[in-house]
């Protein structure tokens, strides 16, 4: 029986078309002087298209518009660039059963340099309609921009099932929030989404979702067997019960497993990087080489009551600073002036020049002094004998 | 040295603690030997450490030899109220009559086996991650930590005169010091901080929550349903995180478990000596709420003093409490708490320290905050903290309501829905607000109830799926 219907589902499944299977695009080529489609320009004189692609240098705010009618829904828009100046650019849509000329815009930002490639999941914006009857791109004035390729794509379900599977079993990593809640398991659907928890909060659906519809799907054919079997058999209600709160423990001990995995990921990668490590290259989980670079410092920072303490912005590890160096503490600000020891952690605008330490602006905080000890780059202990 | 002072460091509180729970049993008996143990361990910690905090107020410097004179003295006295109560050294417990663990089926014990080794992957990597790295989290390094790392090196209660005259503390002195104090000692004991040692009292709690889980599990369920409850809170992500990290929530839901458990075990229990003897550790381990953490005074206090007087008048009612007897217990309770929780509060009120948590009492105006509801109902329903524990146990409620709301297991019932719905209004009409919008405050709330949110549930399951139910 169970046999059969293995192969039952094999057979349908290759019976599926083949956008099941494969992605579906579309690519506008600018190249080559080339203008697919008829666009429509706003408030723009200078848009030309050359052998590199389309090159638009605004004089006013404008935008290019063109309508579409693909026979698959659009999932992601992929805009090739190259841009000799940083522009705030917009990607515009017009939804389906909208007022004609009302569009819908979407930040996006293009960088300097070379070839960029800009990528939207567009299905995480409620506003995206992906039968948009238009889209078009916004361009401020003063940009430069070459317009190479714009690709619009559609993912194919085994796609999106493929990208759900594998942003479930994407791991947070321990943070300062980890305290306080884990997001726990996330549903992106879209293949494109490499860091799913490098959006707060996350992109995606939780899986809790799909927790959920199972647990009603379990409950549903409980309750039928229960409705089936009342009449004929004794603790039918039981046996209802037992089916459902064993499918219950089964997702149970799957949701454990994902989230039991990511804490053994994140506490033996903090343990191997932390623990393991030779001083110097010890890593925590969050808080990069901090840790390492105070425990390295505590002996000179140690000989002193109190010293400076120059840190990115970042208010807690200010407070990780006292603690670990107690009972010698960071300074106040009015007392700058007499210390001796000066620590500074990942600020790359604060400078040793012959012998002073001062701040990219040519502001001197302290003179006559060196760099004792280094950490990376950017931070140091810098000492006045 | 360092494990040395750890073991010493833990077992003199617990040997305290343990005499004292005995004394309190008299000629009645009643704990299970795991959790005399575990609840010698609690109750022996915050009393030694609260004792220890009085002599400090008194004048006496916050050293070693304060620590250990507080711990032997007790000890000596409560071996000679013991010797002297009982005539004969501490007579062995009367076998319990626990329910019979039967046959367990194959699948369910090899099922059990392989999430026990789960389980004791995950318990061992988190505690060698305890012990092994820096405190990282907030109230690690600004509270819990600190205050025990100040105390190890002033060796006194006010901190105001640190150098360059920086009160880094702030606030922080309205907070109960046992977590902190229970760090000194440890220290104190091995003659330096050490990260790893301060840390590593966190697992002890830990490990003292599953063990008193699983005694209370035991003397309702079989076996395996007890075992299958503690793997069921250590499989609640953000309870392991927290009982492997230098918190003290954990240690605040250990004692609102024992505070909750054993009331809920006096109104189980048929036998009348019996019964006083539960009511009378209940008392301590109410009395001890107050000196944990802020929310055991102003949250699980009040919600178990309504609870206790609604379970003492019901046991009157059923003619299972003498109208003498209830007044004896009332005020007993209420000399328990004058007795070992005035004090503190005493103090805080001279100090003019505030009362309330993250926010005093005096300044929570009410505000209604409709985007921290729907911030909590995310955290509970669409979060990874607990699993699928919420809509469970609201499920297995309705299920199974007629045994949940009805005595003795509507004292787990009525606290774990009193609890949960006061957290939820402190954190939707007050300026609590914020830390439910940034999941901060929250979640941290619901570790308290977790141990009694499985024991009711695992409860509730079984009889459920128990044959003689129907």
């Amino acid at each position: 029986m169970l046999r059969k219907a293995i192969l039952l589902t094999g057979a349908l499944f290759l019976l599926l078309p083949a956008s099941a299977w494969a992605m579906q695009s579309t690519v506008w080529d600018f190249t080559r002087k080339q203008v697919p489609g008829d666009w429509l320009v706003t408030g723009w004189s200078s848009v030309t298209p050359t052998d590199q692609g389309l090159h638009i240098q605004p004089d006013t705010d404008g935008n290019m518009v063109r309508q579409i009618d693909l026979p698959y829904p659009v999932d992601t828009i992929r805009i090739i660039v190259t841009s000799r100046t940083n522009a705030e650019s917009t990607f515009l849509w017009h939804r389906r059963n909208s007022p004609e000329g009302e569009l819908i815009q979407l930040p996006i930002g293009i960088g300097t340099g070379d070839e960029s490639v800009i990528t939207e999941d567009l299905r995480r914006y409620p506003e995206w309609d992906p039968r948009a009857e238009g889209i078009g791109i916004g361009l401020p004035k003063g940009a430069d921009v070459t317009i190479i390729r714009i690709e619009l794509i559609s993912w194919s379900p085994a796609e999106k099932l493929a990208a759900a599977w594998k942003s479930f079993w994407t791991f947070d990593s321990f943070n300062a929030t980890t305290i306080n809640f884990l997001w726990g398991p996330i549903l992106n659907f879209s293949p494109l989404n490499v860091g799913t928890f490098a959006y707060q909060p996350p992109r995606g659906w939780s899986a809790n979702r799909l927790f959920y519809a199972l647990l009603i799907v379990a409950g549903a054919v409980a309750m039928a067997r229960w409705i089936m079997q009342r009449r004929t058999g004794r603790r039918a209600g039981s046996r209802a019960l037992r089916l459902f709160l064993s499918c219950t423990l089964g997702l149970w001990i799957f949701y454990d497993v994902r989230m039991g995995a990511e804490f053994l990921r994140n506490a033996t990668g903090d343990i191997r990087n932390y623990v393991f490590a030779a001083p110097g290259s010890k890593v925590l989980g969050g808080y990069g080489n901090f840790y390492d670079a105070i425990q390295q410092s505590l002996p000179l920072l140690r000989t002193q009551d109190t010293y400076v303490a120059i840190l990115p912005e970042r208010a807690s590890l200010l407070g990780r600073m006292q603690y670990l160096t107690y009972p010698s503490l960071p300074a106040q600000t009015e007392n700058y002036l007499k210390e001796r020891v000066w620590f500074v952690y990942r600020r790359p605008d604060i400078l040793v020049q012959d012998g002073s330490l001062q701040s990219r602006d040519g502001t001197v905080l302290a003179k006559g002094g060196s760099i004792v000890k280094r950490f990376d780059e950017s931070s140091f202990i810098f000492m006045i004998p | 040295m360092i494990p040395l002072a750890f073991l010493i460091g833990i077992a003199l509180p617990t040997v305290c603690g343990w005499l004292l729970l005995r004394l309190l049993e008299g000629k009645t008996p009643v704990l299970l030997r795991m959790e005399r143990w575990a609840l010698g361990f609690l109750a022996g910690l915050m009393l030694t450490m609260s004792a220890t905090f009085l002599g400090a107020v008194a004048g006496l410097p916050l050293s070693l030899p304060l620590f250990l004179g507080v711990q032997i003295v007790l000890v000596l006295a409560l071996i000679a109220g013991c010797k002297l109560s009982f005539g004969i050294w501490f007579p062995s417990a009367p076998p319990s009559s626990l329910p019979p663990s039967g046959r367990v089926p194959r699948w369910a014990a090899v099922l059990l086996m392989l999430l026990g080794v789960w389980t004791a992957a995950k318990i061992c990597v988190g505690g060698v991650l305890l012990v092994s790295t820096p405190p990282r989290f907030d109230d690690t390094v600004k509270n819990w930590n600190l205050r025990g790392k100040i105390f190890f090196t002033t060796h006194a209660l006010d901190t105001s005169v640190a150098p360059e005259e920086q009160d880094i503390l702030g606030g922080l002195r309205s907070y109960p010091p046992g977590v902190s104090l229970a760090k000194t000692w440890l220290s104190l004991l091995a003659g330096q901080w050490n990260e790893g040692l301060a840390n590593s009292i966190h697992i002890v709690w830990f490990f003292t929550v599953l063990l008193l889980l699983y005694s209370l599990l035991r003397r309702c369920v079989t076996t395996p349903w007890a075992l299958f409850g503690v793997y069921l809170l250590t499989s609640l992500p953000l309870f392991m995180i927290h009982g492997v990290s230098a918190y003290a929530d954990v240690f605040l839901s250990a004692h609102v478990l024992a505070a909750v458990g054993l009331l809920f075990l006096a109104v189980r229990e048929e036998d009348a000596a019996r019964r006083r003897t539960f009511l009378r550790l209940d008392a301590l381990m109410l009395a001890l709420l107050p000196l944990t953490k802020n929310e055991g005074l102003v949250l699980y206090l009040p919600i178990l003093l309504m609870l206790l007087m609604g379970c003492l008048f019901f046991l009157q009612r059923r003619q299972r409490l003498s109208t003498r007897e209830l007044c004896l217990n009332i005020l007993g309770f209420a000399g328990t708490i004058a007795v070992l929780a005035l004090p503190w509060l005493a103090y805080k009120w001279l100090n003019g320290f505030t009362f309330g948590n993250a926010k005093a009492l005096t300044g929570l105006a009410v505000s209604w905050n409709p985007l921290a509801l729907q911030a909590i109902a995310v955290m509970l329903f669409f979060e990874g903290s607990w699993l699928l524990m919420v809509p469970l146990l609201a499920l297995l409620l309705l299920f199974g309501r007629r045994i949940a709301f009805t005595q003795p297991l509507l004292v787990l019932t009525f606290f774990l829905c009193g609890a949960f719905l006061v957290q939820i209004l402190l954190f939707t009409v007050t300026a609590l607000a914020n830390e439910a919008l940034y999941q901060t405050g929250f979640g941290r709330g619901l570790i308290h109830l977790m141990p009694v949110a499985v024991l009711l549930l695992t409860i509730l399951a079984h009889w459920l799926l128990s044959p003689e139910k129907e």
